[in-house]
């Protein structure tokens, strides 16, 4: 058992506080273009400041996930399946990390 | 996956007898007890006496009287009778609290119905085995810890440092918060041969906390060290059941944040990794 209980307590906080203006800089964009076509949606995220925190919304959303999930498989399962929840959970995670890190990077700077 | 209904050889069945009021019984109340014999092939029943409670204020008072008058085997424990002692805990009227201390006008009309404290072993009756919460409540060494010299005369502490005891001292380890949190229900119990994978629940973490915030206690990091893991502290979610349910009062969800806020705070050189890292 690893000694990472506070490691993981603060790294939720911290992803919490952080989602919150992201999350309300995401609501009054998507409000915003409501009735947009997929050319604007994609125009926005071009933006390289909406691309940027568009990513680190989706990034840091995966990585909240991630451990919120955790807990929950921590605290329910307690068979061997435990820890390929887990690793599938991290999978997971790090999976729509890289998707959103590789597409905001081909839209928003590539492009 | 944790278990989330009871065992078949747990589950109650309706046997349960009925004891019926005597005649010319007055303010006749119905108490509803769990009743299990370990010595019976039998299930769990819940026999239903019917009491005179025109003399019993108490859920212990009609207990006791349905123990001395009614049925001589039903098994509780009970002692000092005033909420001192710890020992009549039980579910009453689905929620955990003192017999001694739960008036039967708070309870209202309908039936008292009486069950052993949740998600314990039952030894009988409304008797559990309490072994594991006392195990915990060891395992935060619960005694004042110091490095320096044993003073002459007493340990001395100032009545603003006193004053922080207030609220953690008064635990009288009923168990009734532990055992009503759901995170100790799944995770109260050892996972593995080292120790680890158990929650220490509310009443062990309280107690850690008056240890912690006791000023003439020195070993502040090493205590915070034995509870530095993913499920010893961390499997407290907030649920608030034990400061719901305390029959004194306290906190005990208020002292589990204290502790995190103390884990949060504490310099990284006092790790356990900077610390193992240190001894080597």
């Amino acid at each position: 058992m690893s000694k990472k209980g506070t490691t993981t307590f603060i790294i939720q906080r911290a992803s919490a506080v952080l989602l919150m203006p992201l999350a309300a800089w995401l609501m009054f964009s998507l409000i915003v273009y409501v009735g947009a076509g997929y050319e604007a949606a994609r125009g926005w995220i071009a933006n390289w400041v909406n691309g940027l925190l568009f990513g680190a919304f989706i990034i840091i959303g995966a990585w909240h996930a991630r451990i919120g999930m955790a807990e929950i498989i921590t605290d329910y399962i307690h068979s061997w399946l435990k820890d390929i929840l887990l690793f599938v959970n991290w999978l997971v995670a790090l999976c729509a990390i890289v998707a959103v890190a590789w597409s905001v990077y081909n839209i928003s700077f590539a492009g | 996956m944790v278990q989330l209904t009871l065992p078949a050889n747990s589950k109650v069945n309706k046997n349960g007898k009925h004891y019926p009021a005597k005649e010319g019984a007055e303010k006749v109340r119905t108490f509803r007890v769990y009743r299990y014999d370990p010595d019976q092939p039998d299930n769990p029943r819940v026999d239903s006496y019917e009491v005179d409670c025109s003399n019993v204020s108490m859920v212990l008072d009609g207990l006791i009287k349905i123990k001395n008058e009614i049925d001589p085997g039903l098994a509780f424990r009970r002692s000092c009778r005033e909420g001192v002692c710890g020992s009549c805990a039980f579910n009453i009227n689905g929620a955990n609290t003192l017999a001694c201390t739960k008036s039967l006008d708070d309870l209202g009309a309908g039936d008292i119905t009486v069950y052993p404290l949740p998600h314990q072993p039952v030894v009988k009756d409304l008797v559990t085995d309490l072994s594991n919460f006392y195990k915990q409540h060891a395992y935060i060494e619960p005694f004042l810890q110091a490095r320096d010299a044993e003073p002459e005369t007493e340990w001395r502490q100032s009545p603003e440092d006193r004053a922080k005891l207030d609220g953690l001292y008064e635990c009288i380890l009923c168990a009734c918060c532990s055992t009503s949190c759901p995170s100790y229900w799944w995770n109260g119990d050892e996972k593995d041969t080292n120790g680890e994978g158990e929650y220490l629940g509310p009443a062990a973490l309280l107690q850690a906390y008056r240890w912690l915030a006791d000023s003439r206690d020195q070993l502040t990091n090493d205590r915070l060290n034995k509870l530095e893991d993913e499920f010893k502290l961390y499997r407290c979610h907030t649920i608030m059941n034990c400061a719901q349910v305390c029959p004194k009062h306290l906190n005990p969800a208020k002292a589990i944040a204290e502790i995190k806020k103390m884990m949060v705070t504490r310099p990284p050189a006092n790790t356990p990794k900077s610390v193992k890292a240190a001894a080597e």
